[in-house]
């Protein structure tokens, strides 16, 4: 069963693959577990060279579906197709795709240069080429003093790097990474993700890749198809997903977002309005089922003025409540007059007099900025 | 708030419990020294004569070094067998898991004497179709020994490949290595210990097999536990007590060796 | 610097097919064995029983209704009921004090439950022989301490097959009850003798019913065990206390009666394929292994 927001991503992830044969193409993929269905009828084109990410909370079938797509676990329904070929039942080791497990799951036993070279061992590759691409493979990512090493002396960054270069050494069409960042602090993290797409730029191989961290998400990707409850709740760019979320679930799960519950809507001339708490709000037009609805807008595409603005369209009262200094940012919380709470997100150095807790304030915001979402279920 | 500990009634029990399990084995001791050829304890003087005549007699001789030489036979076909299956369990997951493992543990279950009856069967049976591994030779009591240590062995490589992560195996698998190459070179080195371990059981067993060895040997095949049963069962020939001590002594020396080794490393 | 990625392609691994044929091609080895050397003799066994020396179920009759028989098998059991309530609490009292005791009684405690489990069997029951024997330690000490005038009569009767098969079962009774215990909550009996709870009561009260699936876990284990035990009924019963273990041995080398120990035998899996069917019934068995 699809709903409406899922059938619409597909038709939109079809679109954007023209009528090629995609490189990969999931179909209805379905996995039970028992009752669980940890995969509700997938449907995705991955495009061939790109750096799509699987992003969802925790349990929404992220791992599950690139188990699938890396042959590790069989699917309860749906097929998968590369290049227009069948290869719902091939086994992995015929799959020839590189995977970088959470936790990395090197071998404990052999070192560095080992580890990496184990790929090209299996094809049997003789030692002299093996060296060479190995030893380049470890210069790439940084590692070429560690060769002899253990990889228990590695710190967890390092063993990271392995992880990749031994996943990459064989050149596999695909990598396949579940949460390879997760485990490492944060300033690592951001130096691993610049060189994920370094390394991604530079190989031309597709990348599939797991997260729950949605900055993680929108910094790495050509794509992002968004999981939640084991479906597929929206695929696109970042800038779409983020910008143009489909639904409640991505515009939440992407970051903050304020939502007006607003009723009444009429269109006209490409906008529609509505009201909240009385006032008239007004978004771009939008297909919605006719009722009630929520207009979205993310904190930091509010302004806040002392005075009404001319000639705004979308302009709320409220106070400030707390101001918290973020370096670049201040963070605040203000309250409209009936009391729903607003984020609003502003460059530090903004009018100072306006963000102190107390201070009766006027909010506002082009109706570009902002967008209607649908009511839940 | 300290831990719980046992109160002094309970410390006294054990105590005596502990005693009871090691007096048989303390008991052999001066046993041993007696110089008398039957069995009495020695009043006053000692001698080694008991543990001379293991030493020097052939028949023990023969007795220990058959043993030995089934122990390490036996063990490493046990071994063998067990870490493929094992293995391929691991590997393969299939639905008759519980079933299959529920066969090979078979000989561990079943009652000692039922297995073997079940053997000496056998043993016959292969007497006639192939005199040279069947009743009372060196291949009937190898075989024998692989179906009744080879239960043990499963346990031990089961383990060892539990305490694995299957991640490991799935990199390999993913990176192309076919079942051989990631059995060899990844598995395998990383279930080391398991396997000496099952190793080391398997021969243990072995070299202490009695039950189902009086089945199916008689005066060919006579392996040091079988020689022990010849001297206890007639007239009780205290050179038992002297190769008992023995025994204890190894099994004594590596038992506290683990111990001590195990206590001073934390 | 490094060479681009994308230089050399290096394409799929040639022998990668087949994990699941080599899977079954590793698995198939041992069953195969057992089967031929374990299975198939069984079936051979179970033949004996309904073919020897006359074709029809005679032997099971005889198993069925035959007063020797009957008081071999009554003996069994008798002793191997014994036999486990003794293993058992011994064994509870050591595992008491190896799972709580400080780090001497732990070693001790351990010393005393691991040395005797790798003695062969053979060497134990040889040890109780001297210590039992009309002419042995306890009897000639009891005598110089004018204890007894006449010694006591230990081997060679239910006495000492007791004795040597406790000591036997002693070390497989720990195990599971070793299990159960290290994975309690000690906090709970700390809480119970911080609400005012003695000793004695804490013990009886709390800490046995916890314990209760590692004690009967045991007691089935080591029941069963005892069932089919042949060595130290022989060694120490002398002959003239025999089990059904030494029976079954007796009816094969001395009055050829092949058919009588195989229908012993088919009777004794059953009895033991129940026994553990009630014991996995009742308990995980998974959780005493562990
Ligand atoms: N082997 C399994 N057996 C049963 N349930 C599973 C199994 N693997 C995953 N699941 C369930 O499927 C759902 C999706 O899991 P997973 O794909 O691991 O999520 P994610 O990677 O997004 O956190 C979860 O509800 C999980 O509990
Ligand atoms: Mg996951």
């Amino acid at each position: 069963m699809h709903d409406d927001t899922s059938g619409g991503s597909d038709a939109r992830a079809r679109g954007m693959m023209a009528e090629a044969t995609p490189f990969l193409r999931a179909s209805g993929i379905e996995k039970h577990y028992g009752q669980t269905r940890a995969l509700d009828g997938i449907s995705l084109d991955i495009a061939n060279g790109e750096f799509l990410t699987l992003l969802g909370p925790s349990g929404s079938g992220k791992t599950t579906f690139l188990m699938i797509l890396s042959g590790f676990v069989s699917a309860s329904a749906g097929s998968l197709h590369e290049l227009g070929t069948d290869i719902t039942r091939r086994p992995p080791e015929a799959r020839d795709y590189g995977m970088v497990f959470q936790g990395y799951a090197l071998f404990p036993h052999m070192s560095v240069e080992d580890n990496v070279a184990f790929p090209l061992r299996v094809r049997g590759m003789e030692r002299g080429t093996r060296r060479t691409l190995v030893h380049d493979m470890l210069a790439r990512v940084g590692l070429a003093a560690h060769a002899r090493k253990k990889v228990s002396q590695l710190s967890g960054g390092q063993q990271q790097r392995v992880a990749l270069a031994r996943a990459l050494v064989f050149r596999p069409r695909v990598l396949l990474l579940d949460e390879p960042l997760s485990a490492l602090d944060k300033n690592l993290r951001e130096q691993m993700q610049a060189e994920l797409r370094s390394l991604q730029r530079d190989s031309d191989t597709t990348f599939v890749f797991v997260t729950h961290d949605q900055a993680e998400a929108l910094h790495l990707s050509n794509r992002i198809a968004i999981f939640d409850q084991g479906r597929l709740q929206q695929v696109g760019s970042p800038e779409d997903v983020y910008e143009r979320p489909e639904n409640r679930f991505v515009a939440e799960f992407l970051g903050q977002i304020n939502l007006f519950p607003v009723s009444g809507l009429r269109a006209e001339a490409g906008r529609m309005t509505g009201a909240f708490e009385g006032t008239a709000l007004v978004a771009p037009e939008r297909a919605l089922a006719p009722g009630a609805a929520h207009l979205a807008v993310r904190p930091e595409n509010l302004r806040i003025t002392a005075a009404r603005p001319e000639g705004a369209v979308n302009a709320l009262q409220a106070s400030v409540e707390e101001a918290v200094y973020g370096g670049a940012r201040i963070n605040l919380v203000l309250r409209t007059a009936s009391g729903t709470p607003v984020l609003c997100d502003l460059p530090a150095g903004s009018d100072a007099g306006l963000v102190t807790p107390g201070s009766p304030v006027w909010l506002s915001w082009e109706p570009e900025k902002c967008l209607l979402l649908p009511q839940d279920a | 708030m300290g831990t719980y500990r046992p109160g002094p009634v309970a410390i006294l029990l054990a105590v005596l419990a502990g005693l009871f399990l090691l007096a048989p084995m303390l008991a052999v001791i001066p046993m041993s020294f007696t110089p008398f050829r039957y069995l009495k304890m020695p009043e006053g003087e000692l001698s080694l004569r008991h543990y001379r005549t293991i030493w020097e007699n052939a028949d023990w001789h023969a007795s220990i070094w058959l043993s030995v030489r089934v122990g390490l036979v036996a063990s490493s076909i046990a071994t063998f067998l067990a870490t493929a299956f094992s293995l391929g369990m691991w590997y393969v997951q299939p639905r008759l898991k519980a079933l299959l493992i529920g066969f090979v543990m078979l000989p561990m279950i079943v009652p000692p004497v039922v297995s073997a009856v079940i053997l000496y069967f056998f043993m016959s049976w292969l007497a006639k179709a192939a005199p040279a591994i069947g009743y009372d030779t060196f291949w009937g009591v190898v075989i024998s020994h692989v179906v009744m240590v080879v239960p043990f062995a499963v346990v031990v490589v089961m383990v060892a490949l539990s305490q694995i992560d299957r991640r490991i195996e799935m990199a390999a698998r993913g990176m192309g290595a076919s079942i051989w190459q990631a059995s060899a070179w990844v598995i395998l080195p990383n279930i080391g210990f398991g396997l000496v371990a099952a190793w080391v059981m398997a021969f243990v067993l072995s070299w202490e097999e009695i039950a189902v060895t009086l089945f199916i040997t008689s005066i060919n095949a006579i392996t040091l536990p079988r020689r022990i049963w010849m001297g206890l069962r007639d007239n009780v020939d205290p050179a038992v007590a002297a190769i008992s001590v023995i025994l204890i002594v190894i099994t004594l020396a590596v038992v506290l060796g683990r111990i001590l080794w195990r206590e001073t490393r934390k | 610097m490094p060479a681009p990625l994308n230089a050399a392609t290096v394409g799929p691994a040639p022998r990668a097919r087949g994990w699941r044929t080599g899977g079954w091609v590793l698995i198939a080895l041992l069953p195969l064995f057992l089967c031929a050397a374990y299975l198939v003799p069984f079936l051979g066994v179970a033949n004996w029983s309904i073919t020897l020396p006359e074709p029809g179920l005679g032997q099971y009759a005889r198993v069925a209704t035959d007063p020797g028989v009957h008081s071999v098998i009554w003996r069994t059991l008798r002793i191997c009921a014994l036999v486990t309530l003794l293993a058992v609490i011994l064994a509870y009292l050591l595992t008491y004090v190896w799972i709580h005791g400080n780090r001497p009684m732990r070693i001790l405690a351990e010393i005393c439950i691991i040395v005797p489990f790798w003695i062969s069997v053979l060497s134990r029951a040889f040890g109780w022989l001297v210590v039992l024997y009309n002419r042995g330690i306890l009897n000639t000490w009891a005598q110089d301490l004018g204890i007894l005038s006449e010694p006591l009569t230990l081997v060679r009767n239910d006495v000492g097959v007791v004795i040597g098969m406790v000591h036997f079962l002693v070390p497989f009774a720990v195990f599971p009850i070793a299990s159960v215990m290290r994975g309690l909550d000690t906090r709970v009996l700390m809480a119970a003798r911080g609400m005012g709870a003695g000793r004695l009561r804490t013990f009886w009260e709390v800490f046995v019913p916890m314990t209760m699936p590692g004690i009967f876990g045991s007691a089935v284990i080591v029941f069963v065990f005892s069932l089919g035990f042949f060595v130290t009924p022989a060694l120490l019963g002398g002959g003239r206390s025999i089990m059904i273990a030494e029976y079954v041995y007796v009816q094969i080398f001395q009055a050829s009666n092949w058919g009588l120990a195989a229908a012993l035998s088919v009777t004794m899996i059953v009895i033991v394929s129940l026994l553990l069917l009630a014991l996995m019934r009742l308990t995980r068995v998974e959780k005493l292994v562990r």
